[in-house]
């Protein structure tokens, strides 16, 4: 019996891969360098942000590790440059690539989570008035216009201030990352519900839909495994735009001091803290950061363009 | 035969559907003389429906297109709620159930073959997965290999190879997709089938096949058939009985036969005539005047008398009634009063 069931499923794993080289997808993104350029360059990121601990030379995070007296040194190929901080160091004596690669993680971490959040509601809500409909269906939709109306940023700020002031500084810097992926994620829902529910209104006149109604199945269970599957491609090109919709949101709040806290930097909170000393000539501890997180954000919305027009070229354009 | 034929399995009891088409509130408000007022419109798409359908037979509806045929077919399976009237299913009624509980049963026993092969199949599951959903929700305790069992008799039964299981719907052809598609109404062992133009997406070479299949399960398992078309050959080759639509109620039922044989209703008279023939003399056309009237507003009395030579003050005012006469019902004044 064991054997009988394994081989069906090995036999369909063969086909599988067997069907992803073959496929339309796999054939675009071979020739497009583009594409490929961008996915090596954001495998690069997730790769640093993973291995951080291990690829940085110092721990930006052990206040044991950091000497003021080093701070503002240059990045090493410049003049007054030191050999053990490639990048130069920020104004806390920070080695500032360990910095960065530890930011690129926080980043990325509240991106990747606030898009989590974001697709869990607006899935849920997108099925639910899409497929029930009727003034459910007007309620819902009308909350997303509301929510729409309102820039995410300024919602955010309005939300992290209020937490700030009233449980006190100290508390906020704790939930700091919990509370961006919080506010970003709950501010961008009706994106993620607006395109799945006009895929869903698409998808349930199809016969499909009546014929597993015909067959007596589960209202949640014709949305989830039968409807769900289908609206996908779409959900997964605006997935990719709103992480990069998500860490620019993160990095515009630290920037202005309502995001991460200097002790455990973003990118934003690290272009922010070095902002103040650009003018006295060390550029390097805002140029460089910002440039990793312009290089981030750019490579997601090409790779969202690129994946936008393989999957569905009908839908949304970020 | 006749015995078996006497007991009505699905009874359908004046049914009425209309469609909203004025959109929500504020669609609805219209500036009229001066005065904002509320109007609502409805397109009547079943309008006093009545009609028996016996065990073991084949009963095709037919009609032109926007008649309502497809209507009824939902209304039967529950796919839309009637505005008036009943369902029963031996006995039962079948149109007010709500709570899935309480449907289940009949979605066993009740089943339906969609129109379109490549849409009522999901695209995102292999034929298996499509063929075992039906049993597992309808079997809760079978193991899984009792369930392979099932899926493995009903694809032979329908003539698909069972190692294609673990195939996507879009490997197949049209013929075979709707195969598959009467395999899963097949799967979970129904008394009853409702099938909403089977055919009509197919390619002629194929109509033959899947009306076979139809037929030869029929007799294996002594299904009852509702069967829609507007295919006149189709039921000719199928039908036990016929029923005949006409903007949403019925002119003529009989039995095939004699409706082909001796067609009364003045509308089926000029459907049967409207048949190419091969030793075609074009003298025997009957050339109906004027346009199918909108579902939106109905006629008057008869609803087909503004195109029927027949009609007269009574037509135009009074709505006929279904009525028997020598072995046919037929709603119609003129028949009813001798003067066709």
């Amino acid at each position: 019996m064991t054997q009988n069931s394994t081989l069906p499923v090995n036999n369909q794993a063969h086909t599988m891969s067997e069907k992803f080289f073959k496929s339309h997808f796999w054939h675009s993104f071979k020739i497009d360098i583009v594409a490929q350029l961008c996915f090596l360059v954001f495998i690069a990121y997730v790769f640093m942000a993973l291995f951080a601990p291990a690829i940085a030379p110092f721990d930006p995070y052990d206040p044991a590790s950091i000497d003021i007296m080093n701070s503002e040194i240059p990045p090493s190929w410049s003049e007054e440059g030191d050999e053990s901080f490639w990048l130069g160091t920020d104004n806390q004596g920070r080695d500032l690539w360990s910095t960065i690669l530890y930011g690129t993680r926080v980043s990325l971490l509240i991106g990747i989570g606030a898009v989590f959040l974001q697709a869990f509601l607006g899935i849920c809500i997108g099925l639910v008035a899409g497929y029930i409909g009727g003034r459910l269906d007007s309620f819902l939709m009308r909350m997303a216009d509301v929510q729409l109306s309102f820039s995410t940023l300024m919602v955010a700020i309005i939300f992290l201030a209020v937490f700030q002031a009233s449980f006190g500084t100290e508390l906020y810097q704790e939930l700091a990352m919990f509370m961006l992926i919080l506010v970003i994620g709950i501010a961008e829902w009706p994106q993620y519900a607006r395109t799945v529910r006009a895929s869903v209104l698409a998808e349930k006149e199809k016969e499909y839909v009546d014929a597993a109604r015909v067959i007596g199945l589960s209202t949640p269970r014709i949305m989830f495994r039968h409807i769900l599957p289908n609206t996908l491609s779409p959900i997964l090109v605006i997935s990719t735009v709103q992480v990069a919709n998500a860490i620019i949101a993160e990095a515009s709040l630290s920037f202005l001091g309502l995001g991460m806290p200097a002790s455990e930097p973003s990118l934003g909170s690290l272009i922010s803290s070095g902002f103040e000393y650009i003018f006295s000539g060390a550029w390097w501890i805002t140029m460089i950061p910002g440039i990793v997180l312009v290089l981030l954000v750019l490579v997601m919305n090409l790779l969202g363009d690129w994946l936008r027009d393989v999957l569905n070229p009908k839908l949304y354009k970020g | 035969m006749d015995t078996k034929l006497n007991t009505p399995l699905l009874e359908v009891k004046e049914l009425y559907k209309r469609f909203s088409i004025s959109g929500d509130f504020l669609d609805q408000l219209k500036f009229e003389s001066g005065k904002i007022r509320r109007k609502k419109e409805y397109v009547h798409a079943v309008n006093g429906l009545n009609l028996n359908v016996m065990q073991g037979e084949s009963l095709c509806l037919v009609g032109e297109s926007g008649c309502g045929k497809s209507t009824v077919a939902r209304l039967v399976m529950g796919l839309e709620k009637p505005t008036q009237g009943s369902i029963h299913y031996k006995g039962d009624r079948i149109d007010t159930l709500f709570a899935n509980k309480e449907i289940m049963p009949y979605r066993k026993k009740m089943q339906m073959i969609f129109q379109n092969p490549y849409a009522s199949l999901n695209p995102r599951m292999t034929i298996n997965a499509t063929l075992m959903e039906p049993i597992k929700i309808h079997n809760p305790t079978w193991d899984n290999a009792t369930v392979q069992d099932k899926v493995h008799e009903v694809m032979l039964s329908v003539g698909i190879d069972p190692t294609w299981g673990s195939r996507f719907p879009h490997e197949f052809s049209g013929g075979q997709r709707q195969r598959i598609s009467i395999a899963r109404a097949l799967a979970v062992d129904p008394e009853f089938i409702v099938a909403d133009e089977p055919i009509s997406a197919l390619d002629v070479s194929i109509q033959a096949q899947v009306l076979n299949l139809m037929m030869d399960a029929q007799q294996e398992r002594g299904l009852t058939y509702l069967f829609i078309t507007h295919d006149l050959a189709v039921v000719e080759h199928f039908g036990t009985r016929v029923a005949v639509m006409y903007l949403g109620t019925l002119c003529e039922v009989s039995t095939a036969e004699r409706l082909f044989d001796r067609p009364r209703h003045p509308y089926t008279q000029a459907l049967l005539s409207a048949i190419p023939r091969l030793n075609d003399n074009h003298s025997s056309y009957i050339k109906l005047q004027g346009e199918v009237p909108t579902p939106v507003n109905l006629p008057s009395g008869c609803v087909f008398h503004g195109r029927c030579p027949y009609a007269n003050a009574r037509c135009k005012a009074e709505i006929p009634i279904l009525t028997e006469i020598e072995g046919t019902q037929v709603a119609c004044h003129a028949i009813e009063e001798g003067r066709l």
